[in-house]
């Protein structure tokens, strides 16, 4: 798993790139950058997921507590071009009622 | 951040708790739940006789749940006035360990909570007591019934031989036990098999063979194969930032990857050094090998020119073979050391499994059942239970931890032993969800949930009450060709405790076939990195319909595993089948 982090305005855009599969390398890698990101008292986080390809339900609880720990420090998190695949596992455990989605990492950041 | 911390805790507390009861435990504890939900008891305590501990009331108390908050009113501790007024009325006037002269026995108290009745049933060992369930039923019902009396001695010897078989293999782990603290104690002495000790003492050691400036010593990591500098010696600060090499970069490099010693009387004319510090003039660098494997290079620098001889690289290399040694031991030690804590977690862990898995499904004068549970490590998270109610209802469950290894095994046992709680409430499928997920999300880590799928058969009625939290979506394939998907009604478990699921009914009749089943069966993958999917199991079930549960289990797993290859199960697999008999 990779990541690049780009500023739009005050909004931070995560890209992520890979599988993101849950075990400490993605795990780690996401929460370093959530953490760097919020003592720079970024608040508006996007997750780009474009280039993820493959997501299970380990990755969908490192998305959770990220979002958890975002959101405990007053941000919020917003996801952005999921897949079908990933848009099926969010559906499939309601997680859509949680996490806010947009179609692109633009649409997302103009959303806040 | 509290309240994450107390979940930690909450976590680390029931770990603590499973690793120390013993198989006999276990197995005591998890017969008493068997007893508790046929004979549909509101709560139970189960109290063991423990020969070993000179506790108060000299038998230990189980189970650990539900919790001792206001809100369980059956629950209370060996020290509360309910435990005192059970032991006086009843224990009293009999000598230790030998409780009640019956094995059967009822009795009604009054407390603050109402009326409760008892219902004592007691593990003989001879004259001797072992231990006892005790039974609370908020209704005054008949307890002691003719068929319960005439099976009970049976039921209970079985029980006891099964306890007092694992009471010796209980024995035989603590020998195991006591042989690893032995084990930790001559760790902390011999602190000389620690890689980083090793090293220092090489470094000290060097200066009695030859006299110079500068050390520092690499070592191939033998996972990743990385070449890292383990420990600089005498080297200026900046100078430390420079000494990281690749293997063939430099000195040092050179020689880990010919697995020869150099010597350069002076590095000014020498194309391959690479300046880590302007006051070095002159090196040594010698290989640490074993057999013809590097393992390792330690170089030594001068800042004089022509500072080592051939014959000091001799005494060196020398040093060097007696230092790989010492290397090799402490890395095999180190290993050992760490598979030994692993297994010592996975047998936990497995234990633990094993007492909560189901071993028997029931025999239905309806419904058919099969059903297959494969962990893809030792352990696994995902669950199910198959069980029938006196009115001949069935309750069918599948869940899913997210995360796996010892940690998810951990919170499966979890969630199992609450969801088992729970269940005796004979409440509504949502009800029984909502109660569970509040309870599941008081105990668990941020990030960490589960899926769910709860169902309650109803032959007689001829339907399925069903409730999901986020599960993959179950499928009912009925006889006349037609299914449909059991899709979540409520989110993941564990996530938000007040989250409310909504309860769905729909036909289940002669020939119909339902199966739950874990994500490691839709999201199994093959070499080409697809997925088996929800089609492909629609399309192996609608061809398989008209077999046996065994069946239908059997041609899934075998259509799984062509697709799949040689590809090793990632995730943890769960297939439950049950069929309306014709």
């Amino acid at each position: 798993m990779k990541l690049k982090t780009d500023m739009l305005g005050d909004v931070a855009v995560v890209k992520l790139d890979g599988k993101l599969m849950g075990g400490p390398p993605a795990s780690d890698t996401i929460r370093n950058e959530v953490y760097n990101l919020l003592n720079q008292n970024t608040k508006k986080i996007v997750f780009d997921m474009e280039k993820v390809t493959r997501m299970n339900s380990s990755g969908l609880g490192i998305l959770i507590s990220n979002l958890s720990s975002i959101k405990g420090k007053g941000g919020e998190l917003k996801l952005a071009a999921l897949n079908e695949n990933m848009k099926g596992i969010l559906v499939m455990t309601k997680l859509n009622t949680i996490f806010d989605i947009a179609a692109t990492a633009a649409d997302a950041a103009h959303s806040f | 951040m509290d309240i994450i911390n107390n979940q930690v805790q909450h976590l680390a507390d029931i770990e603590k708790k499973y690793s120390l009861l013993s198989r006999n435990e276990i197995l005591f504890q998890s017969f008493g739940y068997d007893l508790q939900i046929s004979l549909r008891a509101d709560s139970a305590l189960f109290f063991l006789y423990k020969k070993s501990k000179l506790s108060e009331s000299q038998f230990e108390q189980f189970p650990f749940f539900p919790s001792e908050e206001d809100d369980q009113p059956f629950s209370f501790k060996a020290t509360s006035k309910v435990f005192k007024f059970i032991e006086q009325s009843q224990f009293k006037l009999l000598p230790k360990n030998r409780l009640p002269a019956s094995p059967l026995s009822v009795f009604g108290t009054r407390s603050k909570h109402g009326e409760s009745y008892f219902l004592i049933l007691c593990l003989n060992n001879g004259p001797k007591l072992a231990g006892f369930y005790l039974l609370i039923f908020k209704k005054k019902i008949n307890l002691l019934t003719p068929q319960l009396a005439k099976i009970w001695p049976e039921l209970s010897g079985t029980a006891l031989k099964l306890l007092t078989d694992e009471e010796q293999k209980d024995r035989t782990e603590l020998d195991v036990a006591e042989r690893d603290t032995l084990l930790k104690i001559a760790q902390k002495l011999s602190s000389s098999l620690k890689v980083e000790h090793i090293l220092q003492q090489m470094v000290v050691a060097l200066r009695e063979v030859v006299q110079y400036n500068m050390a520092v010593i690499f070592l191939i990591n033998q996972e990743t194969g990385k070449f890292e500098y383990e420990i600089a010696h005498g080297f200026a600060d900046d100078a430390r930032d420079r000494l990281h090499l690749k293997l063939n970069q430099g000195i040092t490099g050179w020689v880990a990857q010919t697995g020869k010693a150099m010597i350069i009387p002076d590095v000014t004319k020498e194309k391959r050094y690479v300046v880590a510090d302007k006051l070095v003039k002159s090196e040594v660098s010698v290989p640490i090998k074993i057999g013809s494997k590097t393992i390792g290079v330690f170089t030594l620098s001068s800042i004089r020119l022509r500072a080592f001889s051939q014959q000091q690289l001799q005494l060196l290399e020398a040093f060097a073979s007696s230092a790989s040694i010492a290397l090799q031991n402490a890395r095999l030690y180190r290993q050992t050391l760490q598979k030994r804590e692993l297994d010592k977690d996975l047998q936990v862990a497995k234990k633990i499994q094993k007492a909560l898995l189901q071993r028997r499904l029931p025999n239905s004068e309806w419904i058919q059942f099969s059903a297959f549970n494969k962990p893809s490590k030792q352990v696994g998270g995902d669950l199910y239970n198959v069980l029938q109610l006196n009115n001949g209802n069935i309750i069918l469950s599948v869940g899913d931890i997210a995360g796996k290894g010892v940690s998810g095994a951990i919170l499966m046992a979890t969630l199992q032993a609450i969801y088992r709680t729970e269940i005796r409430r004979s409440l509504e499928v949502n009800e029984l969800l909502e109660l569970v997920n509040r309870q599941f999300a008081e105990t668990i880590e941020v990030g960490r949930f589960a899926t769910f799928f709860h169902s309650v058969i109803q032959p007689v009625e001829r339907k399925i009450e069903y409730c999901s939290a986020g599960h993959n979506p179950a499928i009912v394939f009925h006889a006349n060709g037609t299914h449909e998907l059991l899709d979540a009604t409520g989110i993941v478990l564990g996530l938000m405790k007040d989250a409310k699921y909504s309860k769905k009914i729909l036909a289940f009749e002669p020939g119909d076939v339902l199966v739950a089943y874990s994500d490691g069966v839709t999201e199994a993958e093959n070499d080409k990195d697809e997925q088996f999917g929800l089609q492909r199991l629609l399309d192996v079930i609608a061809d398989a319909n008209t077999k046996n549960p065994a069946g239908i289990k059997n041609q899934i797993l075998e259509e799984l595993k062509l697709f799949s290859g040689r590809t090793v199960h990632q995730d943890d697999i769960t297939i439950v089948v049950a069929k309306y008999k014709k």
